[in-house]
């Protein structure tokens, strides 16, 4: 297999491309990070709803995402029965609260009150059946392992705190609840009625449907939303989306970290650009020789964009491995990166397009190719 | 000489360079003629214009005035796109450095100008890239990069690249000037026998070691022609 004369010429002048190419690199580790960080961010933000088994939810109207919700009356639940293909209706309860850590100081906290039953729609997946039988006990909750400290915990598990002047105790911990607002408090239904004191007996944040099929979720939600317009009526699904579009649209994290990638792409785009400009320019009279020689301007322009294909694909294979490695890396830290196939794809396509984008812009130095310049 | 039919044709040339109070005319009025089956020099001091009018003939460098007919085409009422094919198909330079790119072997600028000139597949390049090389006396240096080259095999390659295409016309611009005399001496030869071959040669020198090698010597100083003939005859017309 013959090695295209572009990829010799990169070879050979690795010395001057290598900072283009770790420039590509770092562009593409910093758009997959970030991108990462975002995904991983928004994921938190939905994760009561994706790691619940509520096929409907249901709360009041307009509710823009979870965390946004308001009591809602108990005897909506009678709505949801008369639908033939509801199996299930249970009450939800989701509330900022004051946590005061046992050594002083306070912190937010979201309490998350269900059913703890096997069958409850929820509770979230990750409470084992050990964790749901002690959460039955009066101001029992479950918090997540690395938010001990924001919490003003040392072991977790046994220690107590107060959330609104009533004592709660650990008694589990979960794993990839970490909050971006306030630590997550899991707990009964009961325990967290005690503690959200403004919420009536009858009265709950959110009501959770099953279907007997999960084909009829959609012409449930239709018909619900479309008699009872007071009403936000979303799937699981709809909702968890719409929760993380909220967080996208309506804060500046999105923007925050899109300006940031905007910035890694610019950098990598003016240094590939300029050392291909500047590897063009060191052999124009190369190139004047060849086009003296009738061999056409397009052949000349095709390897100097080769060159920014070669370019690309050195920092992707690159990056793609070092994104990998600091997603593993932000793991152990307690940071959720999150690096699906399609991320990865993205990254590679922006930045490949970059890479040849830097090229056509390198061109600008073969209008100085003027083969009359040979001649002494 | 071998099949003296005149192949190109400069009737005159007139080139000046810069505008008004700077205008200087490099070549004045110059008429002359080539033939195939020769190599013909261009002689002349420093500034006698030999390179503009080389320039000229071989439609890298447009006239002020002046007519190049070449293989029977008025060369500069070609439009530029016809003008690069008729390089393409028809014109071998060479120039006073070599020019190789850094990072190709001398098979690789050989093989270059076959595969994206002629577009000819890999079978024939191999085959008359390989020929090439043996008649440059390069066969076990084709693999080299430039700078494992000698500056007479950097030079020889060159040649080949603008050999390996067949040009019916070849331009060389002082080929020899940055060689010592034995290497120098090797490239002249090549060329010699390309013309021998067949082709036009047309050769910018002011080496005169040069000049009995030549089949016909034109002469110019202040960018006027002072006459032509073969060297034998008068070793260089107009010389003083």
């Amino acid at each position: 297999m013959r090695k295209p004369y572009s990829l010799k010429i990169l070879w050979h002048g690795r010395n001057r491309f290598l900072p283009a190419i770790l420039a590509v690199s770092f562009s593409a580790v910093l758009i997959a990070v970030q991108s990462g960080v975002l995904l991983g961010t928004l994921a938190v933000t939905s994760r009561p709803i994706d790691h619940a088994s509520a096929q409907i939810w249901i709360g009041i109207r307009d509710m823009p995402s979870i965390e946004l919700g308001h009591p809602i009356p108990e005897a909506w639940m009678f709505r949801l029965q008369a639908q033939p293909e509801v199996e299930e209706v249970e009450g939800y309860l989701y509330e900022f609260a004051y946590w005061h850590k046992p050594g002083g100081g306070s912190e937010h906290c979201c309490i998350i009150g269900a059913r703890l039953e096997g069958s409850s729609m929820g509770a979230v997946n990750d409470l084992s059946p050990q964790m749901r039988t002690r959460l039955t006990e009066p101001g029992a909750i479950v918090v997540d392992a690395t938010d001990l400290d924001r919490l003003g915990l040392k072991h977790g598990v046994g220690e107590c705190a107060e959330i609104m002047g009533q004592k709660v105790r650990v008694v589990g911990l979960v794993h990839g609840f970490k909050s971006i607002w306030g630590p997550y408090v899991f707990c009964s239904m009961e325990t967290a009625r005690r503690l959200l004191t403004m919420y009536g007996a009858d009265q709950y944040q959110y009501i959770l449907a099953q279907c007997k099929s999960s084909a009829d979720v959609p012409a449930v939600v239709e018909r619900l939303q479309h008699r009872y317009p007071e009403m936000s009526v979303l799937s699981d699904r709809d909702f968890s989306v719409q929760t993380r579009l909220y967080w996208l649209t309506r804060t500046r994290i999105g923007v925050a970290l899109g300006l940031t990638s905007i910035l890694a792409l610019i950098v990598g785009l003016v240094i590939t650009s300029q050392t291909l400009y500047a590897a063009t320019a060191a052999s124009l009279r190369e190139y004047a020789v060849l086009r003296a020689l009738g061999l056409p301007r397009w052949r000349i322009s095709t390897l100097v964009v080769s060159q920014s294909f070669w370019i690309g694909l050195g920092g992707v294979s690159a990056s793609v491995p070092a994104a990998l490695l600091l997603g593993r890396f932000a793991g152990f830290v307690g940071a959720e990166i999150q690096l699906p196939i399609w991320l990865l794809a993205a990254t590679i396509a922006i930045t490949m397009t970059i890479a040849l984008v830097s090229g056509l812009l390198a061109l600008r130095s073969l209008r100085l190719v003027e083969p009359a310049n040979l001649l002494r | 000489m071998i099949d003296a039919n005149v192949t190109l044709e400069g009737c005159n040339l007139t080139r000046s360079f810069g505008d008004g109070d700077t205008r200087s005319v490099v070549v004045h009025d110059v008429s002359l003629e080539f033939c195939s089956g020769e190599m013909s020099l261009l002689l002349g001091p420093s500034g006698s214009g030999k390179t503009t009018l080389l320039g000229m003939l071989s439609g890298l460098l447009q006239p002020d005035e002046g007519q190049v007919v070449v293989l029977g085409q008025d060369l500069w009422r070609m439009s530029e796109r016809e003008r690069e094919l008729f390089r393409l198909h028809h014109c071998g330079f060479i120039f006073q450095g070599a020019n190789l790119m850094p990072a190709l072997t001398a098979r690789d600028h050989l093989e270059m100008v076959l595969r994206w000139g002629e577009r000819l597949p890999w079978s024939e390049v191999n085959r008359r890239v390989t020929d090439m090389l043996g008649l440059l006396g390069l066969s076990r240096k084709g693999h080299l990069l430039p700078e494992h080259l000698s500056g007479g095999e950097k030079q020889r390659v060159a040649i080949g690249r603008a050999l390996i295409k067949q040009p019916r016309l070849f331009f060389a611009d002082e080929p020899t000037s940055a060689l010592d005399w034995e290497h120098g001496k090797h490239v002249v030869e090549l060329l010699r026998e390309t013309a021998h071959g067949g082709a036009t040669v047309v050769m910018v020198t002011h080496d005169p070691r040069i000049l009995n090698y030549a089949d016909r010597i034109y002469r110019l100083e202040d960018g006027r022609l002072l006459g032509a003939d073969a060297p034998t005859e008068s070793a260089v017309l107009g010389a003083p």
